[in-house]
């Protein structure tokens, strides 16, 4: 027995020493581990966090595709876009040889007007297209009205809309030659003329063209109803008719803005000097932009819509009765025949430049192709090149005492697109995310940009968010010393939120992922409902050479809990923030007119008017634009500067109500989204010296 | 006719065979329910998720490397991409790989220990002198004995240093699970010997015992 104790102790060591030696020896699979920190917490790889959503902040966009090829053209058939004088009392008669009517569509014999040519081009820019024409004068027929004749028992805005877009719809696939007979020698009874007979062009549509109309049912009360408003019409006595020039925020612009068909491409031209006020005073001393207003009420741009501004320097013959808020009882004369003086010889025709305004309102991309098919037509019209105007000084008029001969002139134009403020957000994509404190690594194959943080660690970390700096769109300016706040928000978080022993039998809570290790159930809790962020942002800052923008955010690594994050970095920006571009065009263009100006201007028509009535004439000195004797007087009355009827009036306040509708409160400037995953090291594979 | 010198045959009782029998079921059972209960009753409560990856090193382990273990090491690897049901589900294929393995090393040392035991009882249930066939056996149960702890102790060494030393932060539950039943095994053994010897070396006051 002894014996083999002996043996088998000596066997035990001897195979005790061999094991040791062959231990150095054995495979590298069978060889320790590095030793790894002992986690206390699963594999939090196995979280699931829920796929963000997409960016809520889409900008609208307008509908495109069914109405592609349809085009409406609002024509301005205001009296001084036609030049017609509806004062019955004026000295001047509609039909004068001498003192020619027309405004920038006259006609002597075979000249006509560039406006004529610019319509032809408008309608040849929208070739292909179905093409409507809508007449927006000086009628004003109020939804009150189409009630109460019994057309539509409907209140919805959209219907009265649509039956006011029928009313006015002057022609439907339109040829060139239409635009022909809006000019004659004789402007009576034309398209220009107030409740003009030409007016009611439904029958003519209903025979035509009924199933295009958008009311085809109703079309003969339509016209029945437009007869009943050209017959009741007299331009010697019903007064009443003149009250809508006298609104100060109606125009054929508003209204014809007003029943914009926003599916369409509509093209609106205008006359600057029918612009009587485009803002007002509230009660309470607010100001009140009305074409502003008027397009936020519609949602032009709410709708994503585009508008391009232009200013045609186009050639006038005819006599102003309104500029702007003015409303001269004699009519200022702008152009006229060319004739031997005391002699009834006619020569030709002298006309004047005058501005038009126009714009084009409609989806991007058809905005964008019409003005270029447009620009094209206008740049390459052999009928609108080549000067007009009086080239022997026949024509002055006045400016602070000096007189200003007329020289011949070009036809020309300019141009801007105004659309919603086209800031390109920062956002996740072309984004570069770094942790420039404290260790981490960048999970790059999550579907969400996702910054993987050691939990067990005691360091400050500090994100950092870069982008190459972007030039805004539209050539709006920013200004870098006034970056907008970076905030942080939490959309929402995965954590962990509860432990307990492992059981048979329990079942899966909603909302909330379980993840065992050992003996122990770990729970997380999905929310959006975030309540504290242990996050803060830093300020928004540009680099040194303005090439990146940076934002970063820090954390105590300590605050952090176990679980996912996602965050939501974001830094708005206000229209109050941005500056437009400059467009230098627009003040070279536009014309200011002062209250002190429309009441001179009043006095001197009402002057004429009265004293022309005792004798057979107007002194020469005022066959046209009041003469050159600014500064004198005139049986009592001072004779103002001529009107600058050259230019564009109310251009500016136009240009700016327009830019501020498509200004909108707030964009987001920075808008960046990304999950932070905390989890201990070992799981990460982040050196622990990192 | 029967010769004076012919050895009778000994006539057992039935119930003389059914204690070993039952001695080695319960001996031998014993340990394997250990394991069953470790692996399958206490491992998803005690020791869920915390299985290495014994099919990777079973693969580095092995000349040759059969399709099925690659297949399985692939399906085990921790997985490149972050979908966390990948993740997930590497996890728990490890935990059954894990546990098949270690059923697998316990199934072969268990089957050797029974073995080399059973081996021992037919090799001495027959002898004429039951002095010289006593002492031999006594001799070879030592023998036995050795060898059935040398392959428990290689094979619980084999689950040591394949698998158990690479779970970090272990636990007297991984010790209690993996390895008391290698110590079963050769205490059943033991107990087997000495318990349920075959008729001809035991006896009431023998060094094996009869039951």
């Amino acid at each position: 027995m002894r014996n083999w104790l002996k043996w088998l102790s000596c066997l035990t060591a001897l195979l005790c020493l061999c094991s040791c030696s062959a231990m150095e020896h054995l495979p590298a699979a069978l060889q320790p581990s590095p030793q790894q920190a002992a986690s206390n917490l699963p594999d939090l790889r196995q979280l699931a966090m829920p796929a963000a959503q997409e960016n809520p902040w889409q900008p609208t966009t307008a509908e495109n595709g069914q109405n592609a090829l349809q085009v409406d053209l609002w024509l301005d058939a205001s009296q001084v876009m036609g030049g017609v004088n509806p004062h019955a009392e004026s000295l001047y008669p509609h039909r004068s040889h001498r003192y020619r009517e027309g405004g920038f569509h006259y006609r002597y014999e075979n000249q006509t007007g560039w406006y004529e040519n610019l319509l032809r081009d408008l309608l040849s820019a929208a070739e292909g297209s179905r093409v409507r024409v809508l007449r927006s004068g000086n009628e004003h027929i109020t939804d009150e009205q189409l009630m109460a004749a019994g057309l539509s028992d409907d209140p919805n805005p959209e219907t009265l809309l649509s039956l006011r877009r029928d009313l006015l719809t002057y022609a439907i696939d339109p040829m060139p030659t239409l635009f022909s007979t809006f000019s004659a020698e004789k402007m009576d009874g034309s398209f220009y003329s107030l409740y003009s007979p030409r007016m009611n062009q439904l029958p003519s549509l209903i025979a035509n063209h009924q199933p295009l109309l958008e009311n085809p049912t109703k079309a003969d009360q339509l016209s029945a109803y437009l007869d009943s408003l050209i017959a009741a019409y007299d331009p010697e006595e019903d007064t009443e008719a003149l009250v809508p020039l006298l609104t100060e925020d109606f125009s054929p612009l508003m209204q014809s803005i007003a029943n914009l068909d926003l599916s369409r491409l509509s093209v609106i031209t205008c006359d600057p000097l029918t612009l009587r006020r485009l803002s007002g005073t509230a009660l309470d001393g607010t100001p009140v932009p009305y074409l502003q207003q008027l397009l936020t009420q519609r949602g032009v741009f709410d709708l994503g819509l585009s508008a391009h501004l232009y200013a045609f320097r186009l050639d006038y013959v005819g006599q102003i009765h309104t500029i702007n808020a003015a409303d001269l009882s004699q009519p200022l004369i702008w152009g006229r025949l060319d004739y031997l003086q005391n002699k009834n010889e006619i020569k030709g025709v002298l006309p004047m430049p005058r501005t038009l305004l126009m714009l084009v309102v409609g989806h991007p991309e058809q905005v964008d192709s019409y003005t270029a098919a447009l620009n094209q037509k206008l740049d390459s019209d052999p009928a609108l090149k080549g000067l007009r105007g009086p080239d022997k000084g026949q024509l002055t008029y006045s400016i602070g005492g000096e007189t200003i001969t007329q020289q011949p002139f070009s036809f020309a134009y300019e141009q801007t697109l105004i659309q919603r403020h086209g800031v390109e957000p920062y956002t996740n994509a072309a984004s570069q995310l770094a942790l420039t404190k404290g260790r981490g690594a960048l999970l790059t194959d999550k579907p969400q940009t996702t910054l993987a943080l050691v939990s067990d660690q005691s360091s400050l970390c500090e994100i950092t968010v870069s982008w190459p700096a972007n030039e805004l769109s539209g050539g709006l300016q920013l200004d870098t010393n006034r970056l907008p706040q970076l905030r942080m928000e939490g959309v929402a978080t995965l954590l962990l939120t509860g432990t307990e022993p492992i059981q048979p039998g329990q079942q899966p809570v909603q909302g909330v992922q379980t993840l065992t290790l050992r003996d122990t159930q770990y729970q997380f809790t999905y929310t959006e409902e975030v309540a504290q962020l242990p996050f803060s942002a830093n300020p928004l800052r540009l680099s040194s050479d303005g090439s990146t923008l940076e934002a970063s955010f820090t954390c105590n690594a300590e605050d952090l809990q176990p679980g996912y994050y996602r965050l939501l970095l974001r830094a708005d920006i206000n229209g109050s923030q941005l500056s437009w571009p400059d467009e230098p065009w627009i003040r070279q263009w536009s014309a200011s007119v002062t209250n002190e100006q429309i009441v001179s201007w009043q006095l001197m028509a009402d002057a004429l008017n009265e004293h022309s009535r005792h004798s057979d004439n107007v002194p020469y000195d005022f066959w046209h634009a009041w003469g050159e004797t600014s500064g004198d007087t005139y049986r009592d009355t001072l004779i103002p500067d001529c009107p600058p009827v050259w230019a564009a009036p109310r251009l500016t306040e136009v240009f700016n109500q327009l830019r501020d509708a498509a200004r909108i409160d707030t964009l987001p400037f920075v808008y960046y989204q990304l999950d932070v995953f905390v989890a201990p090291g070992n799981q990460l594979n982040v050196n622990p010296q990192e | 006719m029967s010769t004076p010198n012919r050895i009778k045959r000994l006539r057992l009782r039935t119930s003389g065979g059914i204690k070993p029998l039952l001695c080695y079921l319960i001996c031998f059972a014993l340990p394997l329910l250990w394991q069953y209960a470790g692996l399958w009753m206490v491992y998803p409560y005690k020791l869920a998720h915390t299985a290495p990856a014994i099919a990777d090193t079973l693969l580095k382990l092995l000349p040759l490397q059969p399709a099925a273990l690659e297949a399985a090491a692939m399906e085990a690897a921790l997985p490149t991409a972050s979908d966390p049901s990948l993740w997930s589900a590497s996890l728990s294929l490890r935990d059954e790989h894990w546990q098949l393995y270690v059923a697998v090393c316990f199934v072969f040392a268990w089957a050797a220990t029974l073995l080399i035991q059973l081996g021992w009882r037919i090799r001495h249930s027959k002898g004429l002198n039951a002095a010289k066939l006593c002492r031999h056996a006594k001799t070879s149960y030592r023998i036995q004995l050795f060898i059935i702890m040398l392959v428990n102790a290689a094979v619980a060494l084999l689950v040591y240093l394949s698998g158990v030393q690479h779970i970090p932060g272990r636990t007297a539950w991984d010790y209690l699970v993996y390895f008391p039943a290698y110590l079963l095994n050769v205490l059943a053994a033991m107990l087997c010997f000495r318990l349920a010897a075959p008729p001809a070396i035991s006896g009431k006051h023998a060094f094996f015992k009869r039951l």
